[in-house]
């Protein structure tokens, strides 16, 4: 098999990236739920014929090991796939993260004498969007009491929602009528149609450029570039064997452990002794330990090499099966990509920590202080919020304060948009000082945002790091841990828990204080 | 020849040149390049001016200045202080609270232009329907004057929840800080729209920047009393210098606005509605779409980091250009960028020390770069530096012709984010090229698209001053008015319109004054808006419904539609409504033929001998003082009326 000269990796890479990015902007473009136009809850990758990934758009993390692991779970449930067909999948424990996300995988077919994409299979193109409901006990299909997954809402294993005659409207009916917006989903899958057929005749164009076989060629060429890459930055990594373990706020803790074992270019990491899963959405599937995994291996290797497969060839991942690291059926998962991901990533910073103390970074808030507030009825409303936090010192520089850290990068509401659309009033949104870690390189601020409901409504809030604060490094002081306060209308404050729902009434405020960031290195005093 | 009088001059201030077009009836278009003045560009300008034309009497100079986009770049900026509501002092800081890149830890958010110290906050509020919340008090009024009085500022920004709603606490607070005697930006002056981070940003830059605008405009005025003067904004059009003195944030992307002004305008003269203008200089390359000969505006834009609210043409920069360096990354792949070798040393082949190989140098040796000519200030070319530093690629690199097929996907990739992903197919376009090295790539480039022809203007290496005197006076009034579609705006359409015609008049522009309606608006449960142009007496809704169907490829004719802001758009008529095509090119060389790597001997013709209805068939290169432009073998050059050279690619 041909190697591939420098010049042609690099034009051929730009190629593969530019057919990834092109789904993901016509998916954004085509999409009708903000949480995917706006906010880019979603993300577009291409495959070649066995499925390996060798380009990705990356727009958040926590899909980073997601997607090839649906596009496995389809070839598993339907062995290859021909030139048309499109599989549907959200299925958490078959590749998926949480219900919300759904993956459409296209198999791509050579232009050929017969007609459109019907001739050799060239590869597949997937991309993934989190819908805004999917049924289940709650609007948004996260309910923060679900004790097993049936309660979280319609869930698809591998079906086939299009194939030589087109999209199937039975499929997509039996989706839409399973969630609470039924027209917002068939936009939304539409946006996903959209994108497929963007990446197919994309990657089609380039088949008929470069002939198959030449493409196959390529493809495999720009993976092996990439490991070849990070390879060179894991050299960089000391052998050893690093542990570290941290906790998740659930009852009298739940403990996440980690073992990460670097031998020349290869890293393992074993999740061995880690808490069983629980009863509560806070469990992790594979596949979300799996993209939390990548994002701090990506992080800490090579994080401009091309997005593929190739990126993590050298990195491997163990983690015990029906634990809270690898859930399996029925534990509920709505918020494992919200919140456990989040505490994997501290998990393994902890580790690598020990192995290139000099650049890895103190934790981050290690949350993403979901903050829900609305009701049914008449006057129904409901506002959805994620708030930033304090960014852990680095190496080289403080942490930033106000932001968001880790697996998430969803931009705020402006008060004046929140004040516009719903009956709230947003009375501070301000840098909380003094909560950053001291350091050689502090810790970022976290954040407080206190909101004033104008009418009676329910409060749900979905925290960590309100007991266990993010550990500074090197020196480095811990960051404050955040604080929940709900001040009822009559002036009586009380201290609320990291997690749970409430009824308020108008008058009501509730403020977040959002975790500072560790500091890094011993503070100058 | 007579000096003329009336004349009009075009003058562009650049990082290395100012470039100067002046334009008199009757005459042909004179253009020079004149060292740039970094410390007061006025000096160059005045300079170049003079070298134009010795004598001539400017009634109107045009100018590009880069002044306000240097004091952001270089932080060379205003003291500043910022007050705003109480319970928001960190609004500049939490910006919108995502990170600038997803996974390299050494990037981080540029430091707000307030620091926390120099934010006074101001107990007051404002609801969204504009009533007061909590009112404001005299005496709270006393307090902040004192308090931002002790940090003894040179410019202040105010900036208050919900002022575009309601702006009587702006305004108060305003008349009693002018008793401080520093330039005040109120920021529901500069911009009353919604998102308070967003308008406090640009509320900031504007304060940070005006008192340096300002001691610059004086200075030029000074200079050169007799021309009435106008300024690029961001926005393609020109503003008068009290308007850019009060509001220089509407400058500070104007660098390239010009360019891509008169790329429209050339396109539409060679016959091409939609086009991509492709500026490819020494470390930079600018693409940005042309529907209809204009450039695509969009609300809002950044810089450094730091986004701001004004008109902006939809520029995408990529971070490679001529000078771009060449190598082999650890897996083995040939990359382009992003570090270049500057105009110091610069490229190897311009023999002031460069080592390393840059896109330049690859042209040198192939042969598309004249040895013998002269480079501006002296300079020859050194095609044995250039070949030496192109040799010392390991082997496997595919050394020149690699060098250019690698710059070529990333211009491809840049080409294709202005066009396909924004659903628009190339094959309809033309590209547009200029710029010292964009005329060199300009045919390769549009048959990978593939685009349908290229156009090379008659004076390339001056295109922005030239666009300085296409553009036209322009002014855009607004105001977020969160209303539903059936609502009676007419009150709101007319104050609006009675404002922008009046902005215009008071800077001075005489003609015709054309105004137009532009609405943001959105469906209800959307929060980021479109902006569709408005007839009079058209139904918004319908237009969302169809603009959302452009954009987007549906519509949801039953969700109900929000009109957030809307915006008046006044303009003059341009100084020229078209470009020249009568330049003095100066003497033709005679051809010649040249030996051109991996093509064998190709044609060497001075554009300057080339009038309308020459053809010249490739392989060629077609020489003029500051570009080249390559013919590939079977690629046929027409130079059209406009004095254009138009390649048509046909498949």
């Amino acid at each position: 098999m041909a190697e591939l000269s420098g010049v042609e990796l690099e034009v051929f890479r730009h190629a593969l990236a530019g057919v990834a990015e092109e789904m993901g902007v016509a998916l954004r473009r085509a999409a009708y739920s903000p949480n995917i136009k706006e906010r880019a809850d979603c993300s577009a990758a291409v495959f070649d014929p066995d499925g390996e990934m060798v380009a990705q758009a990356e727009h958040i993390p926590v899909h980073l090991g997601a997607m090839p692991a649906s596009v496995r779970a389809v070839l598993d449930a339907y062995g290859a796939l021909q030139p048309g067909q499109q599989v549907c999948v959200n299925d958490p424990y078959m590749g998926g993260t949480h219900l919300p996300d759904l993956t459409i995988v296209s198999a791509v077919g050579a232009v050929s004498a017969v007609g459109a994409g019907s001739g050799e299979l060239l590869g597949y193109v997937a991309n993934r969007a989190h819908h805004a409901d999917v049924g289940g006990a709650a609007p948004g299909s996260m309910p923060a009491t679900a004790t097993e997954i049936a309660m979280e809402g319609l869930r698809i294993p591998p079906i086939l929602i299009a194939d030589a005659h087109g999209e199937r409207d039975d499929v997509v009916r039996l989706i839409a009528a399973n969630s609470r917006t039924p027209g917002e989903r068939r936009g939304d899958l539409r946006a996903q149609f959209a994108a497929n057929h963007v990446g197919a005749r994309r990657l089609g164009e380039l088949a008929n450029r470069m002939g198959p076989p030449r493409l196959h060629e390529a493809m495999a060429a720009v993976c092996d570039y990439s490991d070849r890459r990070v390879r060179a930055a894991v050299r960089q990594i000391p052998n050893g064997c690093y542990r570290h373990c941290d906790v998740l706020e659930i009852g009298s803790g739940v403990t996440i452990r980690a073992a990460v074992t670097v031998a020349d270019d290869e890293v393992t990491i074993d999740f061995g002794g880690t808490d069983p899963q629980i009863p509560v959405n806070l469990n992790a599937v594979f596949a979300v330990t799996l993209s939390s995994a990548m994002f701090v291996f990506r992080m800490l290797t090579d994080p401009d090499a091309p997005p593929n497969a190739g990126c993590y060839r050298s990195l491997h991942v163990r983690a015990p099966e029906s634990s809270v690291v690898n859930a399996t059926f029925p534990a509920p998962s709505a918020a494992g990509n919200v919140e456990t991901s989040q505490r994997i990533v501290d998990v393994l910073l902890g580790c690598f920590a020990q192995a290139i103390p000099e650049r890895v970074p103190a934790a981050s808030q290690g949350t993403m202080n979901n903050l829900l507030i609305g009701t049914g009825g008449e006057a129904a409303f409901s506002y959805y919020e994620t708030l930033g936090g304090g960014e852990g010192g680095t190496p080289s520089r403080p942490g930033m304060s106000g932001v968001h850290t880790g697996m998430t990068n969803t931009q705020n509401t402006p008060a004046e948009a929140v004040e516009l659309d719903y009956p709230l009033r947003v009375w501070r949104y301000e840098l909380r000082s003094s909560s950053g870690g001291a350091g050689a390189h502090p810790g970022g601020e976290g954040l407080i945002r206190e909101v004033e409901v104008l009418a009676d409504c329910t409060l749900t809030v979905q925290s960590e790091r309100r007991e266990h604060p993010p550990w500074g490094l090197g020196g480095g002081h811990p960051g404050a841990v955040g604080h929940n306060i709900l001040r009822r209308a009559d002036g009586t404050e009380i201290q609320l828990p990291s997690k749970g729902t409430w009824s308020l009434r108008r008058g009501d405020r509730i403020r977040i204080e959002t975790p500072g960031g560790g500091g890094w290195g011993e503070p100058v005093t | 020849m007579a000096e003329p009088s009336g004349a009009c001059a075009g003058v562009d201030v650049g990082g290395t040149f100012t470039d100067v077009v002046v334009h008199a009836a009757g005459h042909r278009p004179r253009a020079v390049k004149v060292p740039t003045t970094p410390d007061n560009q006025a000096v160059g300008v005045q300079r170049g001016v003079a070298h134009a034309w010795p004598g001539a009497a400017l009634r109107l100079l045009a100018h590009g200045t880069t002044t306000a986009t240097n004091a952001v770049l270089e932080r060379t900026l205003a003291r500043t202080v910022l007050v705003i509501t109480d319970g928001f002092a960190d609004v500049l800081q939490i910006a919108r609270q995502d990170r600038p890149a997803l996974y390299d830890l050494t990037v981080t958010r540029p430091e707000p232009l307030v620091s926390p110290d120099r934010v006074v906050t101001v107990r007051e509020r404002t609801s969204p329907e504009g009533k007061a919340v909590i009112a404001l008090t005299d005496e709270e009024i006393d307090r902040v004057v004192r308090q931002v009085q002790r940090l003894e500022p040179e410019s202040v920004a105010v900036s208050l929840l919900f002022s575009y709603a309601g702006d009587a606490h702006e305004r108060r607070l305003v008349d009693a800080l002018r008793r401080l005697n520093v330039p005040i930006t109120r920021s529901s002056a500069l911009l009353p729209e919604f998102r308070e981070f967003e308008r406090t940003s640009t509320c900031v830059l504007n304060a940070a920047v005006e008192p340096v605008m300002r001691r610059y405009l004086s200075n030029l005025t000074a200079r050169l009393p007799g021309p009435t003067i106008t300024v690029m904004t961001s926005g393609g059009g020109t503003a008068g210098v009290d308007f850019v003195a009060a509001a220089p944030v509407h400058t500070v992307l104007s660098g390239p606005a010009a360019g891509v002004v008169a790329a429209g305008a050339v396109a539409h003269s060679a016959g091409f509605e939609h086009a991509i203008a492709f500026d490819m200089g020494g470390t930079s390359t600018d693409v940005c779409l042309i529907r209809n000969g204009q450039p695509e505006v969009s609300s809002t834009a950044q810089i450094a980091g730091l986004p701001f609210r004004t008109p902006a043409v939809g520029i995408h920069t990529v971070g490679a250009g001529g000078g771009s360096i060449a190598w082999v990354d650890v897996g083995g792949a040939l990359r382009v960028g992003p570090v270049s070798a500057g105009a110091d040393p610069g490229p190897a082949c311009y023999g002031l020390g460069g080592t390393e190989p840059t896109v330049t140098d690859a042209h040198c040796v192939l042969g598309h770069l004249d040895p013998d000519r002269e480079l501006g200030g002296g300079l020859r070319l050194d095609a044995d530096a250039a070949a030496r530093a192109v040799g010392a690629l390991p082997e496997p690199a595919g050394g020149a012709p690699g060098i250019l097929a690698v710059v070529r996907a990333t211009m491809a990739r840049a080409l294709r984010k202005v066009s396909t992903e924004r659903g628009i197919d190339p094959a309809g376009l033309a590209l547009v090229a200029y710029g010292g090295a964009g005329p060199l790539h300009a045919t390769a480039l549009a048959r990978e698209l593939p685009c349908r022809a290229v156009v090379v203007p008659p004076a390339p290496g001056v295109l922005s001053a030239l666009g300085l005197l296409l553009a036209p006076a322009r002014y855009e009034a607004s105001r977020t008015v969160m209303a539903p579609a059936d609502d009676d705006l007419t009150d709101a359409w007319q104050a609006l319109e009675a404002q922008a015609r009046e902005e215009l008049e008071r800077q001075g522009v005489m003609g015709e004054i054309t105004l137009s309606r532009v609405a943001d608006a959105r469906y209800a449960g959307q929060s980021h808006e479109l902006r569709i142009v408005v007839d009079a007496g058209a139904d918004l809704a319908q237009l969302l419904h169809r603009a959302h169907r452009e954009a987007y490829g549906y519509a949801i004719p039953d969700e109900p539609v929000r009109i957030v802001t809307l915006r008046v758009v006044a303009q003059g008529d341009p100084v020229l409504s078209q470009p020249p095509g009568d330049w003095d090119q100066g003497e033709p060389a005679p051809e010649r033929s040249r030996e051109i790597g991996g093509v064998g001997m190709a044609r060497v013709i001075s554009r300057a001998g080339l009038a309308a209805g020459d053809e010249v068939s490739g392989p060629a290169l077609i020489e003029q003082p500051d570009t080249t432009t390559l013919l590939a073998t079977d690629e046929v050059a027409v130079v059209d009326d406009g004095g254009n050279l138009v390649v048509h690619l046909h498949g």
